[in-house]
């Protein structure tokens, strides 16, 4: 697995070199605190379920344009032709990529953390919803960038991948809906968010992580499928 | 040692390559040279395991390309068709990173990454970003990307293009330098580089291999056996009459000369491979005022315009 990391690295390189990232994580944080903050005071409560109830949006938003570049500028530019015929397995591959998007989601989460450490300065505070908080925040960002990355590795164009990947986080979003669970109680089970909801009360069920793990896996598997089948066209 | 046996490869109907055979051994600098959309890039391609050939295989230091492809790339060395690099990177962290995925040890990959940057001319362009760099370092970043590892074999398509002249020289010393130790295919549109670099020619067109062997080897063929071209102070009749009594002489043709007195004769020979020493041992028993004497090796050039224009194998 030595080569994952090698990927991973090199993949987080890019991201810190390039000025879009900064631009992406200064936006994902404005964003946020706009929005909690601007309610947070006519609360008046300390309370940041409502902080972490902005993620599902904000992620459907923001997180495809982290994976978008990662497949379709290696087949654009044709550095992929380099990477496949260098001894890497295509799992290692995979996973670098996935883990580097990973790893700058778990940045920004970092960075999210002064709003917790505030709304704890100004009154009590429920420390479980946070923990809990943060962990359904990884799992729905992570099956967001599987995703992502999937639609990446099907296509030349960045922009088809992002748009690719909205749809999808639209096609979620609409699946958690109340009036459409309430029509089709299926959906329940198989939204991201409705799970999501689960975990950040600070109720982590081994079914949700069970599904959330299954999610990320079935998308990096087809993504993996994409670049078996390649090499026979 | 490459060993490509019927080697094809088709996308639908669209056969890319069809029965391509040829072996390059050890310490070999093969020049692969074709028309632009010949196949050269596709072979290069399944020689390096990037694409699966539709039927027949090739072997690399024995190792099979469709069974065992991570034992074939991991003695490679590969710069595809206009070099693919990763412009967000330093040439500093790109080569690092080639080094970690290479699988070059740690404590190794210091040592292996000076020297190519030494070899290649890296030195003033090691911390900055590929993406600012002239297509000269570029092209050198991808050499340098290739040779790392020292693999023993090398696969290049088009390690000159795009480049000044002063860099195709650099470049090219650079390939026959490390093609002594090691076993190179490069492709090429630039014929005069092949006869500087490459020991041997395979030409591909629309697919096909249409011929294989040394430049002078090929040129001979095209030619139809060697060929000598003499000039002498005296009058054709008698000349062209006495050199067409040589043994394995085809032809003799007289062409015009603009020194009053000089005769220009052509003598060519299917057989006789001794032919310029015969030309010389008769003009001194004739006597002859001989000006000059010399073997014509039909350019590659020729050689590449007859095979790939006219159609037909050598």
């Amino acid at each position: 697995m030595g080569n994952t990391w090698a990927i991973l690295t090199k993949e987080v390189k890019s991201y810190l070199n390039s000025p879009v990232a900064y631009l992406f994580v200064a936006a994902f944080l404005g964003l946020t605190g706009y929005f909690y903050f601007e309610a947070f005071f006519l609360r008046r409560t300390a309370e940041l379920r409502s902080f972490f109830e902005l993620m599902p949006a904000l992620y459907a938003v923001f997180l495809p344009a982290l994976t978008m570049r990662l497949w379709a500028e290696e087949k654009k530019s044709g550095t992929l032709e380099v990477l496949l015929t260098m001894p890497v397995r295509n799992l290692e591959l995979v996973l670098g990529k996935f883990l580097a998007s990973l790893c700058l989601l778990v940045a920004l989460l970092l960075l999210t953390v002064p709003v917790p450490v505030v709304v704890a300065s100004l009154g009590p505070v429920d420390i479980g919803p946070i923990i809990g908080g943060y962990l359904g925040s990884v799992l729905l960002g992570a099956s967001f960038l599987a995703v992502g990355l999937f639609f990446s590795s099907m296509t030349e164009s960045q922009f088809v991948a992002l748009i690719l990947t909205w749809a999808v986080g639209v096609l979620f979003v609409v699946m958690g809906l109340d009036f459409v669970t309430r029509l089709l109680p299926v959906f329940t089970d198989l939204s991201l968010y409705s799970r999501f909801d689960n975990i950040a009360r600070g109720v982590v069920d081994s079914r949700d992580l069970v599904y959330y793990i299954s999610f990320i896996s079935f998308f990096l598997g087809l993504n993996l499928t994409t670049l078996e089948l390649r090499r026979w066209r | 040692m490459i060993e490509v046996e019927e080697l094809s490869k088709s996308y639908g109907s669209f056969v890319a390559t069809r029965d391509v055979s040829f072996t390059v051994k050890k310490g070999e600098v093969v020049g692969f040279l074709g028309p632009n959309g010949a196949g050269k890039s596709t072979t290069m391609r399944m020689l390096t395991c990037y694409l699966s050939p539709t039927r027949g295989t090739a072997r690399v230091a024995g190792f099979d390309i469709v069974q065992d492809p991570h034992q074939v790339k991991l003695r490679l060395g590969y710069l595809p068709e206009n070099t693919p690099l990763y412009s967000d990177l330093t040439t500093r962290d790109y080569l690092r990173f080639v080094c970690q995925v290479r699988r070059i040890p740690a404590a190794r990959r210091k040592g292996a990454i000076d020297e190519v940057v030494r070899v290649c001319g890296l030195e003033k362009v090691f911390a900055r970003p590929i993406g600012k760099l002239s297509k000269g370092y570029r092209q050198r970043i991808g050499i340098a990307q290739a040779l790392v590892h020292d693999p023993d074999f090398l696969v290049l398509d088009e390690p000159t293009s795009g480049l000044d002249p002063n860099q195709i020289v650099e470049i090219r010393e650079l390939i026959r330098r490390v093609g002594r130790q090691k076993t190179v295919i490069l492709s090429t549109h630039i014929l005069p580089e092949v006869s500087a670099t490459c020991d041997r020619v395979v030409i591909i067109n629309e697919g096909r291999i249409v011929a294989d062997g040394t430049p002078e080897d090929l040129g001979r063929q095209i030619a139809g056996g060697d060929a000598y071209s003499i000039r002498v102070l005296e009058s054709p009749g008698d000349v062209e009459e006495t050199l067409r009594g040589l043994a394995g002489v085809s032809r003799v043709e007289v062409s015009s000369s603009h020194d009053p007195g000089v005769t220009v004769l052509r003598i060519l020979s299917a057989e006789n491979d001794r032919l310029g020493l015969e030309i010389h041992r008769l003009a001194a028993a004739r006597g002859w005022n001989l000006l000059e004497l010399r073997h014509e090796t039909p350019t590659l050039e020729d050689v590449f315009i007859r095979l790939t224009l006219g159609g037909g194998t050598a």
